[in-house]
């Protein structure tokens, strides 16, 4: 079945001559003025952009920037509480966006241009076979007959290189990984040779290997079918990589445009500036810190460093290092406390979770967690976990916090044994070692206060109510909250001052060891940067062994003396960071090293940049 | 009964909040003293870019000034259609019970034979039954009947229904929380009204078995909603930290989960509430309920029933005030739903 619609703009967008006239006139995209408010409240302030066929750009901001309604806006998907004024206009299309009907915008979504989000999870349709997801694209638009739309899903499918395309076609989203699904999406916003496609941080839930698969599919298939890109993100290294152009939101406003090389070696505004220094976890300031929105003044760009990256590996030239810095203090610490024993040993450590029966009379599945891991921490040390999802690394958290028990194995935090301790001994052992959590929004009980969240490790030890509002104020001062925040409730809170409140918790009862994981993952850059100066700031203050678990090797690589890099339930390679860094022995390690997008790694690779192979 | 099921206003703080803490952390000398020194970056840091997390499509929780009297504008957002009808009619309800206690147009006792089977008159405006006696003012003392039923059985069910099902959400796979949901699922096949006509059969016809047999049979709907909401509130990261920081169970339990379930059960309490005031009114119709000389609604329906033919009215304003109660109450119970399921609340 051939299209009704347009038949003659669509048979020309891949070939050649015709293409280049449409570009030469006008943009693919033109967005004037877009201006997106809530009642009274503008959350968008006018907003001029345009975007060429086959051109990348990338759009960077932090949440509540403005970026994704951006996006929303182009797509027509806006919540209807929302209004938007201005204009948004379409390459061959009719007049402004804005002002066309559901069904007029229906008939462009999917086929003129789409959208891959961010949660390949919540993206597809739970109850259908891939490949029929990919097919009803085709279908609903016409643009191919019922079985034809079957054949080409398959082939959309091998050409996002999911192995084997036509059994992944009859596969439900729960059966394949995250990236695979990401994939698919990948292959359903293809389908219909869209000239616009919006990517909405794409790959931000993804692994960083995976990230880097995904991110050379979308670059080629953009070039292939010469399709005008549309990418959101808050990770610059990202769409250094991607993009030929990028635009910078700060707070609803379009603050900066022009190439990548211009944004990321010549910012101009001072908010891209800081969200630069704050994002190269490599750069320091003269105290061993990260640079903040505050601090970027004092901030070299990294990409000016880029030549030299790879003889000197991580540090600004000039700034003193935190791991010297740290390594002082650290190692009082360590031989005052416990000269020879570890603080922490974990000994042929195996978890194997046993899956609830799916039919009365199977056998229960056995999932290994862990597969046996080896691992001593000394007091005082930094030690960091690496890991993808599915590693083990949480696992082996829970069971060292005493949360979880082994299958078998030894863990000996202190002189506690966790695996065969007694209640008793574990109280003990907890009031020793504090937990910050991964989600600064799921971790505080939203019904109390937070003096109440900070002292709750308190009233268990029997520390009188004074006494327990004391130490509350103390340790708000120590992480940089106001004394009045006590009185207030998690919510009036944004995501970094929740996760100091957190930090504030695990350290009121004053451990001895700190266990993190991935405190910094779900916060915005720049917020991430000051997040982990406390972290820094407080490990040093209050002589912290810290056990920090993150899947972002840049994070670790900052923060942490040492390193112990999982798969699978195994630790593949662990050993001090800088080592591991530069001088990975195993492959999966080395993997990760290379797949961690860096902008400096960026602009050094600039002669052999993917974004110009042919 | 249960804590109010919204925010506390946070735009009131106790305003001695600031001056208890300020001194106490001046005072407070830790022996390694966190404090860092004066021209620490992070303080101004947190005046910076954390604060500059706009909402970006205005509902956000994560409203970003922590000075500001957001907090209250987002709780007002709540008022839908069902809750302010529900609260009408239940207002209604409410206020002729308590209004009975001060004042009725007549005495609910005292038979006028020459005032017997009146249409609705300025004397008597619900008219009157076959004794002469006035039917508003029956009306009126029947709510407080209504309200009782409901209020006992309701917190019969609550306070025994919301532990079990916290035991069981918080001991969930094991033997106990097994044991638990067993039962409640033997009691869920138990229809209320045979329940209470089994009552009545044992302890005799009245008030009270009614409202015991009610609440019992209301028992299994408030272990199910308090063990999903527990079963949820366990798994999230809040409860792992207090379980890190040695938080025993009942501590759990009391800090942690009850509160953040309130709101469900107050939902359930409301549909609850609902449910016993038309089974008392069935009960009191079959004369299991409420006995001769204390007036209730379904009583007043069951001796209407001769004169339904002459005298509708008799039977219309029990029935009226009967569906008045049950719908206030079960609209009241969906209004605060919507309002407190944030997902919900989305869409409107």
């Amino acid at each position: 079945m051939s299209t009704p619609h347009t038949p003659a703009a669509r048979d020309t967008a891949n070939g050649g001559p015709a293409t280049t006239d449409s570009t030469a006139d006008a943009p693919l995209v033109a967005v004037e003025d877009l201006t997106i408010s809530a009642g009274g409240r503008t959350l968008l302030h006018p907003t001029s952009f345009a975007i060429g066929a086959g051109e990348r750009v990338g759009l960077i901001g932090e949440s509540g920037s403005g970026k994704s309604l951006t996006s929303q806006a182009i797509m027509g998907l806006l919540p209807q509480e929302l209004t938007a004024r201005g204009s948004i206009a379409l390459a061959g299309g009719s007049g402004n966006l804005l002002q066309q009907s559901e069904s007029q915008l229906a008939r462009l979504r999917g086929r003129e241009m789409s959208m891959v989000f961010q949660e390949p999870m919540s993206a597809l349709n739970p109850l259908m076979r891939v490949g029929d997801q990919v097919a009803e694209v085709m279908r609903i638009h016409r643009t191919a007959g019922a079985a034809r739309a079957r054949e080409r899903a398959v082939e959309l499918l091998d050409s996002v290189r999911l192995p084997d395309p036509a059994a992944a076609a009859r596969a439900f989203p729960h059966q394949l990984s995250g990236g695979q699904r990401q994939r698919v999406m990948l292959a359903m916003a293809l389908a219909n040779s869209p000239r616009l496609l919006i990517c909405d941080e794409p790959t931000t839930a993804l692994d960083v290997t995976v990230q880097a698969q995904v991110l050379e599919l979308i670059g080629e298939a953009v070039e292939r079918e010469n399709t005008g890109l549309l990418f959101i993100t808050h990770d610059l290294a990202v769409v250094a990589g991607v993009c030929e152009r990028v635009m910078v939101m700060y707070r609803g406003e379009l603050v900066e445009s022009g190439t990548s090389e211009q944004i990321f070696t010549d910012p101009q505004h001072e908010y891209t500036r800081g969200l630069l220094a704050a994002s190269d976890l490599t750069a320091t300031d003269a105290r061993g810190r990260l640079f903040t929105i505050a601090t970027a003044a004092q901030y070299h760009s990294g990409a000016e460093a880029g030549s030299d990256t790879d003889s000197d590996p991580g540090r600004t030239t000039g700034a003193a290092t935190s791991t010297p810095a740290g390594e002082a203090t650290r190692g009082g610490v360590g031989t005052s406390a416990d000269p020879d024993a570890p603080l922490i040993e974990v000994t042929d450590l195996v978890k194997t979770y046993r899956r609830t029966k799916s039919s009365l009379f199977g056998r229960a599945d056995e999932v290994p967690a862990l597969g046996g891991i080896s691992l001593s921490i000394p007091a005082g040390r930094r030690f960091g976990i690496v890991g993808e999802s599915g590693s083990g690394k949480s696992t082996l958290l829970k069971i060292l916090s005493g949360l979880d028990t082994p299958t078998s194995g030894r863990v000996r935090v202190g002189d506690v044994e966790v695996g065969s301790a007694g209640e008793a001994e574990l109280r003990r052992m907890r009031e020793d070692l504090q937990i910050v959590f991964q989600d600064p929004f799921a971790s505080l009980d939203p019904r109390m206060r937070v003096a109440d969240i900070i002292a709750e490790p308190l009233v268990p030890m029997g520390v009188a109510a004074g006494e327990r509002r004391s130490r509350v104020a103390d340790v708000l001062q120590a992480v940089g909250l106001d004394a009045d925040s006590a009185q207030r409730y998690p919510h009036q809170f944004s995501g970094g001052q929740r996760q100091r409140i957190s930090i504030a918790r695990a350290l009121v009862c004053r451990p001895r060891i700190l266990v993190a994981d991935e405190p910094v993952s779900a916060l915005d850059v720049s917020v991430r940067a000051q997040v982990l100066n406390l972290l820094t700031d407080l490990v040093e203050e209050y002589a912290l062994t810290l056990v920090f678990v993150s899947h972002d090797l840049g994070v670790v690589r900052h923060l942490c003396s040492d390193v112990a890099v999982m798969r699978g339930g195994e630790i593949v390679e662990s050993g001090p960071v800088e080592e591991i860094y530069t001088d990975p022995q195993h492959p999966y390690t080395a993997d990760l090293v290379a797949a961690t997008p860096t902008l400096a790694a960026v602009f050094a690779d600039a002669g052999s940049d993917p974004r110009e192979r042919p | 009964m249960t804590p109010e099921p919204q925010h506390p206003d946070p735009a009131a703080p106790e305003p001695s909040a600031a001056a208890r803490t300020a001194p106490a952390a001046t005072a407070g000398s830790a022996p390694r003293s966190p404090i860092p020194n004066g021209n620490d970056p992070r303080s101004t840091d947190q005046h910076g870019a954390d604060q500059h997390r706009t909402a970006p499509d205005g509902t956000d929780p994560d409203s970003t000034d922590p000075t500001g009297p957001a907090a209250p504008a987002r709780q007002r957002v709540g008022w839908n259609a069902s809750l302010v009808i529900g609260v009408v009619l239940v207002g209604i309800v409410v206020l002729m019970a308590l209004v009975s206690y001060l004042w009725t147009p007549y005495d609910p006792t005292q038979a006028v034979p020459d005032d017997r089977l009146q249409g609705m008159t300025g004397d008597h405006w619900f008219g009157t039954d076959r004794y002469g006696r006035d039917t508003f003012t029956w009306i009126m003392y029947g709510s407080r009947i209504t309200l009782l039923v409901g209020i006992v059985s309701v917190a019969i069910a609550m306070l025994i229904g919301v532990p079990l099902g916290i035991i069981a959400g918080m001991t969930n796979s094991g033997i106990l929380s097994g044991l638990i949901m067993r039962g409640n699922d033997l009691l869920l096949a138990f229809p209320a009204l045979l329940l209470a006509i089994v009552f009545s059969a044992v302890y005799g016809p009245g008030t009270g078995p009614a409202m015991v047999a009610l609440g019992i049979a209301s028992i299994p709907g408030f272990a199910r909603v308090a063990r999903s909401g527990t079963m949820q509130v366990m798994s999230t990261e809040y409860v792992m930290a207090a379980r890190a920081a040695n938080r025993r169970a009942p501590a759990i339990a009391a800090r942690h989960v009850l509160p953040n379930i309130a709101g469900m059960v107050v939902v359930q309490g409301s549909v609850a509430f609902a449910l016993a005031v038309l089974a008392e009114a069935g009960l009191s119709f079959l004369g299991l309920g409420t006995q001769a000389p204390t007036p209730s609604w379904g009583r007043m329906l069951q001796e209407s029933q001769q004169f339904l033919g002459t005298r509708p009215e008799l039977a219309l304003f029990p029935g009226l005030f009967i569906a008045i109660a049950v719908l206030g109450f079960n609209l009241l119970g969906d209004g605060l739903r919507d309002r407190m399921d944030p997902k919900l609340r989305g869409r409107e």
